[in-house]
Parts: structure tokens; C-alpha cells; sequence
């Protein structure tokens, strides 16, 4: 806001993997989100490139990027972000239906997913009915249902207590392996860096660190 | 997005926020029934007044007069170059030229020895084809087939006058008998009959010179009486209708016996009958560029068109005004849900919809709104019409009392609202165009929020 202008990240030169459980860690004010919403083509920057599979995506038009995030990438939100007036395997569907594909199919496949994170039972819910845990399941559920070649997460457990956050954590990572995918997550919390196998350290819009983890909680998650 | 799922998304939208949804409807639905009700009486307006027009007269007829001068002399005549040329013209199907009697004046005697003179006569020349496709109703005998023949108006035998009675009760003043006491039409029942029956009788046409002297004496048979029809002139109450040669034989005739100088024929009008309603203002022009009057009921209709037009646009704008508040009321509820929904939009955006999707779903809403608004609205305004004619069908003192409630509600033709399909088909499609139109800017609004207001956390 205003004129005054905010060097928010500099310097940065980042090659993630895929496969990768990648955790962007720092403290408030570091620049890590701003750095996820130009990962995630939300918010171009101002000077540099950003690439995922070989498509530069801050100079991709807006239905391009639309079409690209539908294919490519999946959401995992703070605040879970479902939609108030689905049921949780309406939200699940959800980027199924912006695909176009049909009501059965994207159900079925919700449904699925739905069932892999333990909500079987809570299909026909509405977000108003379920517990902050089970939200946030949904919202992974949502995440994952198109297959997406990379997940970006921001804070996913910073609205849960640590038990669920833990749940949520391993839940992440299960899926990430299982299917071989990219998880980029956003974190203040030393806790949820210890899930990752590769951890960035942002301090003022620069990294400090890049670093593989050693003590990443390597335990077989069952999905 | 497929089609279902928008309107789904649609629906969930509106039923989310009921209260605000029904307002904004309620809206709609006084803004369609209010311009449904106005044009449906502009309608009503424009029904009777063609009604009326069409029981007048013919549509397809025009009138053909002679360019009169400043000083009321013909400056362009009727004459046969005159009937030529508009024969010629495309789409007439034909051209009655009716002759007058002009300067002649005929004394015309019916009866043994000439007892009854006829007070007054408007004779008329037609040519023998012509008369029988003017329409003429025949209540008594047949056409003039022969020459020497005469068709007489329905009330003509009451001009006759005994000339053996005395001034003042030698005639049978028929125009008494056309009211009732209460001042009200009679059916013509208690009118006694006329002195006597001319059908097939003869009539004497005689002329006389300055000294009284019969000059030119001509016989006439009745062949047959047409109904009173004042759309097809005079003659056809208190006339005769002549087969044109005899009309100018008899004229030329006089003219000698009288010992003046023979002039052209001039006609007092010619009637054009076109072949359709809609090539009336054409031929019309055609004729008036000739330099002739004209008068047709489609010039009439016409005329009246353009008032009642202007009569529909005040009506029609009273409404709209209604309706124009209505989509003030759907952009004002559109632009709050708008706002409510930034995150839900944004998060929308950042799972992969497109915007065009976006845009669909806030138009689909406003859509929504405005159709069924308008569904409910010109149902509304069907009642209202209802209303209206069975209030105006009782205090009409000219309605017909034996009219059914059905008849009083859809079909007489002095209904003051009518709604026809398409006054229907129209609320629904504008109230419809009313709501997209409306949601344009809240949908623009929408598209134009950033995927990252999903990365908020208040």
C-alpha cells in the first residue's frame, strides 16, 4: 500500500525437486509467504522468473494460469478456505468442476480421497458442522483430489492444536510420498520443519540457509 | 464449468442468502408487474381503438376526392383520365369511380298518376361490376343486372311524399321511430311501414326547365334495397344506386333537353378497394402524389397508431421506472455479495476457476433473480388485469350486461388490460435482460479480485 516501496525478497536463486518436502521457515515479516504466492503464480514479481515444469508462469495469462493451476498445483490454506455452501465432498470436487469434468466422476474421485483422510463418514457435512482438524482434511483432500504435481501449504496447522497439527502434518507427507509429489510448505514453526527433508531459511528476504535435514521424521505414515 | 454445476453454485449462492434474495425478487416483481400492467393497458387501449376502426369500415378502401381550390372549385378532377391512372397503379384491386348528378336536378315520382314524389334522393352512378364487389348487404332483391335498373338505400321508400295529404303528415318520419323513449337505440320494430313497398316498381326521373316544363322523362326499376351502411355512403340509407352508363346517358340527356352544353364526366369520388391491408399507406401515397385527396380508415388507423404508440412509451416508461429501482436493487445486492465473498472468490481463483466461471456464476445470479421476478411478476400482472377489467367491465355503462365473467376478463374487446403472448414474452425476457444487465458491474467486480485474498488469515 502507498508509494513507498518494499523489497520483500532478494536474491533469490531456488531449484526445488520433485519429490521434494521442501519447508520455507522464518520468522513473520521473513518474506516466506510472499515467496509461496510467486511460487505459486498468485503474485508475480517484480524483477525474475518463476518455473514449474518448464512453464514460466509469471508471464502466463490469466486463463492459462487458471488451466495451469488446475492441472499442476494444489492448496493447502491456514484457514482452510472451504466453501461454506458445499458439503465437504462438494469442496473436495471442487477443482474437479472447474476442470469441467462431470458430477459422478469428480465425485467418486472426491469421495475417495475424502475416505484416504478418514472422512468417510463426513461426507455430507458442511464445513460449519466439522472440527477445525476435520476441515483442514478436507482442504488436503481438496488439495490432492487432481493429482497436482506440487502442493503449496501455508501454515496448514497454524489454526490447529499440536496433536491435530501433527495428524495433519503426517497426513501431508503421507500423501506427498505416496504419490510422489512436491510439497512446498510455509512455516513459522520449528515443529513442521522437522517433517521436511529440506529446509529454506528466509531472514529479511534473503536466505540464510538452505539446508537437507537430517532428523526428518522418516516414520511409515499409512494412508 | 459445466452449465449444471454453475447454476447449482447459483442456486446454493441465493439460498445462502435468502432474506436479501427475496427483497431483491420483490423488487423485480413490482418492477415487471407495474410495466406489464401499464403496456397491457396500452394495449387494451390500442385493441378497442382498432376494434372500433375496423367496425367503421372497410380497411382496404380508400376515398379519392378532387384537389379543391381556394375557392372551393376542383382544381384537379376526377375524371376517367383520373380513374385510368389509378387502375393502373399496382395492388388495386378496383376502382369504383361514383358519379354524381352534378348541376341535374331529378324530380322522381313513384305510384299510380306520380302520387308520391320522392322528397330527396342521393343517386349515385357505380359501374354494374363494381357494384357488386363494393360489399353492399342485400337485404331484398337482387343486384341491377339489367340496364334500366336501380339498387335502393334501406330507408329510402320513407322519402316517399303523398302528395295527396297535407303539408306536414305526408311522410312517415322515420327518424322518430330510431330511439326508444329512454333515449336509447331502437331495434327498429316499431317502425310502421312506409307508404309503400318500391320493390320492383318503377320510378319516373323527371327534369324540368325555368318555366316548369318537363323537359327529359326517364322510368327506372327498383331491383333490390341494400342494408344502411353510412362506410359506404349515404345512398345506401336514402339513395340509389345506379348502374353508371344509365346514370350518364341520363345525364347527358338532361343536359341537352335543357339546352346546355355537355361537359366532361367529373366524379364525386372513387372509391379504391387494395388488395391487402398492409399496401394501403402505399397505394395512398401513390394516389395523394397524383395530387388527389384521399381518406382511408388505414390513414385514420394509422394516425391513431402513432398517438397510442406515444400513449404505450408514457405508459411503458412509468413502468420501467419501477423496474429501473428493481436493478438498483439487484446491483446493490450483487456488490455486497461480492464483498462478503472476496475470500471464497479469491480461493476459487487460486484452485484453478477460470474467470470467465466467475463472471457466469455472479451473472447467473443476477439472472436468476431478475427471471424469476419477472415469472412471478407477469403472473402478478395477469391478476392485476383481471382486476382491473372486472372492475372496468362493471362500470362501464356503455358494456354490453349479458357479457360472461369469462368474456369480461379475456375476450371482449373493451377490456381496458389486455396482455397478449408476446407482452408475456416480453416481461419475462426484459426483467431477465434487467437482472444480467444489472449483475455486469457486481460480476465485473468479482473477476477482478486477486487469488491472493485466499492467502489472507484474518
Amino acid at each position: 500500500m502507498g508509494s513507498e516501496l518494499v523489497v520483500a525478497l532478494r536474491n533469490i536463486n531456488l531449484d526445488i525437486y520433485r519429490g521434494e518436502i521442501c519447508c520455507v521457515f522464518g520468522a513473520s515479516g521473513s518474506g516466506k509467504s510472499t515467496l509461496l504466492n510467486m511460487l505459486a503464480g498468485m503474485d508475480p514479481p517484480s524483477k525474475g522468473e518463476v518455473y514449474i515444469d518448464g512453464v514460466r508462469i509469471n508471464s502466463l495469462g490469466e486463463n492459462e494460469l487458471a488451466a495451469f493451476r488446475q492441472k499442476n498445483i494444489g492448496f493447502v490454506f491456514q484457514s482452510y478456505n472451504l466453501m461454506p455452501t458445499l458439503t465437504a465432498l462438494e469442496n473436495v470436487a471442487l477443482p474437479l468442476m472447474f476442470c469441467g469434468s462431470d458430477k459422478r466422476a469428480r465425485e467418486s474421485a472426491a469421495a475417495s480421497v475424502l475416505r484416504a483422510v478418514g472422512l468417510g463418514n463426513r461426507m455430507k457435512h458442511y464445513p460449519s458442522q466439522m472440527s477445525g482438524g476435520q476441515q483442514q482434511r478436507t482442504g488436503i483432500a481438496r488439495a490432492f483430489v487432481a493429482k497436482p504435481k506440487i502442493i503449496f501449504a501455508d501454515e496448514p496447522t497454524g489454526n490447529l492444536d499440536s496433536k491435530t497439527a501433527k495428524e495433519i502434518m503426517r497426513m501431508m507427507v503421507g500423501f506427498t510420498r505416496k504419490y510422489n509429489e512436491t510439497l512446498v510448505l510455509v512455516t513459522h514453526n520449528p515443529e513442521l520443519a522437522k517433517y521436511a527433508d529440506r529446509i529454506i531459511t528466509l531472514l529479511d528476504g534473503e536466505i540464510v540457509s538452505d539446508e537437507h535435514a537430517e532428523n526428518t521424521i522418516k516414520e511409515e505414515i499409512n494412508i | 464449468m459445466k452449465l449444471t454445476d454453475i447454476i447449482k453454485m447459483c442456486w446454493d449462492n441465493l439460498f445462502r442468502r435468502k432474506a436479501r434474495t427475496f427483497l431483491s425478487i420483490l423488487g423485480v416483481v413490482i418492477g415487471c408487474c407495474s410495466i406489464m400492467t401499464m403496456l397491457s393497458i396500452g394495449v387494451g387501449m390500442t385493441a378497442s381503438q382498432t376494434a372500433w376502426i375496423e367496425e367503421m369500415g372497410d380497411l382496404t378502401v380508400i376515398e379519392v376526392y378532387p384537389m379543391y381550390g381556394m375557392m372551393g372549385e376542383a382544381t384537379l378532377k376526377l375524371n376517367d383520365d383520373a380513374v385510368n391512372s389509378i387502375k393502373s397503379l399496382e395492388n388495386v384491386k378496383f376502382v369504383a369511380p361514383k358519379l354524381g348528378v352534378g348541376d341535374i336536378y331529378f324530380d322522381i315520382y313513384a305510384g299510380l298518376n306520380k302520387r308520391f314524389r320522392i322528397s330527396y334522393a342521393e343517386i349515385v352512378g357505380y359501374d354494374p361490376e363494381v357494384i357488386g364487389g363494393m360489399g353492399y348487404e342485400l337485404i331484398d332483391g337482387e343486384l341491377p343486372s339489367k340496364s334500366g335498373t336501380a339498387l335502393m338505400g334501406q330507408y329510402f321508400e320513407y322519402s316517399l311524399m303523398d302528395t295527396r295529404r297535407p303539408e306536414g303528415r305526408n311522410m312517415v318520419d322515420y327518424y322518430s321511430y330510431m330511439y326508444n323513449p329512454d333515449g336509447t337505440l331502437s331495434d327498429g320494430s316499431n317502425l310502421p311501414d312506409p307508404y309503400m313497398s318500391l320493390k320492383d316498381k318503377e320510378l319516373t326521373f323527371e327534369v324540368v326547365d325555368e318555366n316548369q316544363n318537363v323537359v327529359y322523362s326517364k322510368t327506372v326499376n327498383i331491383s333490390g334495397k341494400v342494408a344502411e351502411n353510412y362506410a359506404k355512403g349515404y345512398e345506401t340509407s336514402q339513395g340509389l344506386i345506379m348502374r353508371k352508363d344509365d346514370l350518364k346517358q341520363m345525364l347527358t340527356a338532361a343536359t341537352k333537353a335543357l339546352g346546355r352544353k355537355v361537359k366532361e364526366t367529373e366524379y364525386n369520388g372513387i372509391t379504391v378497394k387494395v388488395s391487402d391491408v398492409s399496401l394501403v399507406s402505399e397505394v395512398e401515397s401513390q394516389i395523394r402524389e397524383m395530387g388527389y385527396q384521399t381518406s382511408s380508415m388505414e390513414s385514420i388507423r394509422e394516425s391513431a397508431q402513432k398517438e397510442m404508440a406515444t400513449v404505450q412509451l408514457v405508459l411503458g416508461g412509468i413502468g420501467a421506472v419501477s423496474l429501473f429501482v428493481a436493478a438498483i436493487g439487484i446491483t446493490n445486492t450483487m456488490i455486497m455479495s461480492v464483498s462478503e465473498r472476496t475470500k471464497e472468490i479469491g480461493v476459487m481463483k487460486a484452485i484453478g476457476c477460470f474467470v470467465r466461471d466467475i463472471r457466469k456464476v455472479f451473472l447467473a445470479e443476477a439472472g436468476f433473480i431478475g427471471l424469476l421476478g419477472g415469472i412471478i411478476g407477469a403472473a402478478l400482472s395477469f391478476l392485476v388485469a383481471c382486476v382491473i377489467n372486472y372492475i372496468a367491465g362493471h362500470s362501464d355503462m356503455m358494456g354490453n350486461p349479458a357479457q360472461s365473467l369469462y368474456e369480461m376478463l379475456f375476450t371482449s374487446p373493451t377490456r381496458l388490460s389486455v396482455i397478449p403472448v408476446w407482452l408475456f414474452a416480453f416481461g419475462l425476457a426484459f426483467s431477465l435482460f434487467v437482472g444480467l444487465a444489472s449483475g455486469f458491474y457486481p460480476a465485473n467486480k468479482a473477476v477482478r479480485i486477486s487469488a491472493l485474498e485466499a492467502m489472507k488469515n484474518e
